[in-house]
């Protein structure tokens, strides 16, 4: 099984303020982009972050080849509840993410 | 980046702020016995519904006075609920978060669940285990703990509305 990480050049992720989380995926070319962009399913995303598909913010930048999801945080930065205060390790459960073929 | 356009509105400003929500104690200790390895998730969940007792009988304190959390390091203490994966990890790092409305009490806890957090067995009819405390005392005062409260936006009439300039001069060259 091909894990999105084999695809694509780096995939991360970072708090966007106390409320949010981005991801980054950096597809690297045009080729790998169109791929991605077809193959990683919105909803497929919003169920690996056991969040509602409406709440996911995706934006698929073709000039920069890079697909970029952004969606509220579970619990706030910093709350007692917090396991990981800069969100960087959303991106890891995204990088291993499975990709059809 | 281009095409950017200044659409005029009403002025705002941005509005943030935190609140004192209690004050942390945290204890570590860490299981390599594989037999507590392999159940360790259910030792810890044991573990919490046991020192609830305990903290309830011994020191008189609710659900609501207080809230222990244990993340067990190794299985799933950075995703929670959304890990994935599952692994044969060769130890479990257990690391408990006391949170309570003084430091006395957040450290009062902590002294007491810290002999269980050592020794709690798996069951009943088996010999005491004693786990890895890696710096003894085990427990440590994290102090106060703030979360998000006020996320706003205010919109101001003039810019200097609920601001006023101070100007304080200290000295000429």
């Amino acid at each position: 099984m091909r894990r999105l990480s084999d695809r694509v050049l780096k995939v991360r992720s970072k708090n966007a303020g106390p409320f949010w989380v981005t991801i980054d995926v950096f597809c690297g070319t045009s080729d790998v982009f169109e791929q991605v962009r077809l193959e990683l399913r919105t909803e497929a995303v919003a169920a690996l972050f056991q969040q509602p598909s409406q709440l996911i913010k995706r934006f698929d930048i073709a000039d920069l080849n890079v697909i970029k999801f952004s969606f509220p945080r579970p619990v706030a930065q910093g709350a007692r509840t917090d396991r990981d205060m800069h969100g960087a390790q959303w991106a890891i459960l995204l990088a291993e993410f499975p990709l059809g073929s | 980046m281009t095409g950017s356009r200044w659409v005029p509105g009403r002025y705002t400003v941005k509005l943030e702020g935190a609140t004192l929500v209690g004050y942390q104690t945290s204890i570590l200790a860490v299981l390599r016995d594989p037999h507590y390895v392999a159940h360790a998730q259910k030792w810890a969940v044991e573990l919490h519904a046991f020192l609830a007792c305990q903290i309830a009988q011994r020191m008189g304190l609710g659900d609501d006075a207080y809230s222990l959390e244990f993340r067990l390091i190794g299985m799933n203490s950075a995703l929670g609920d959304m890990e994935n994966r599952r692994g044969e990890p060769v130890e479990v790092g257990i690391l408990g978060l006391i949170t309570a409305r003084t430091a006395e009490m957040a450290e009062e806890i902590g002294k007491l669940i810290n002999p269980y957090v050592l020794h709690h067995p798996l069951t009943k009819d088996e010999e005491l285990p004693t786990f890895a405390f890696p710096y003894s005392p085990a427990q440590s005062e994290r102090g106060p703990l703030y979360e998000f409260a006020l996320n706003h936006v205010m919109e101001l009439d003039h810019p200097m509305q609920v601001f006023r300039l101070e100007v304080c001069e200290i000295g000429h060259a």
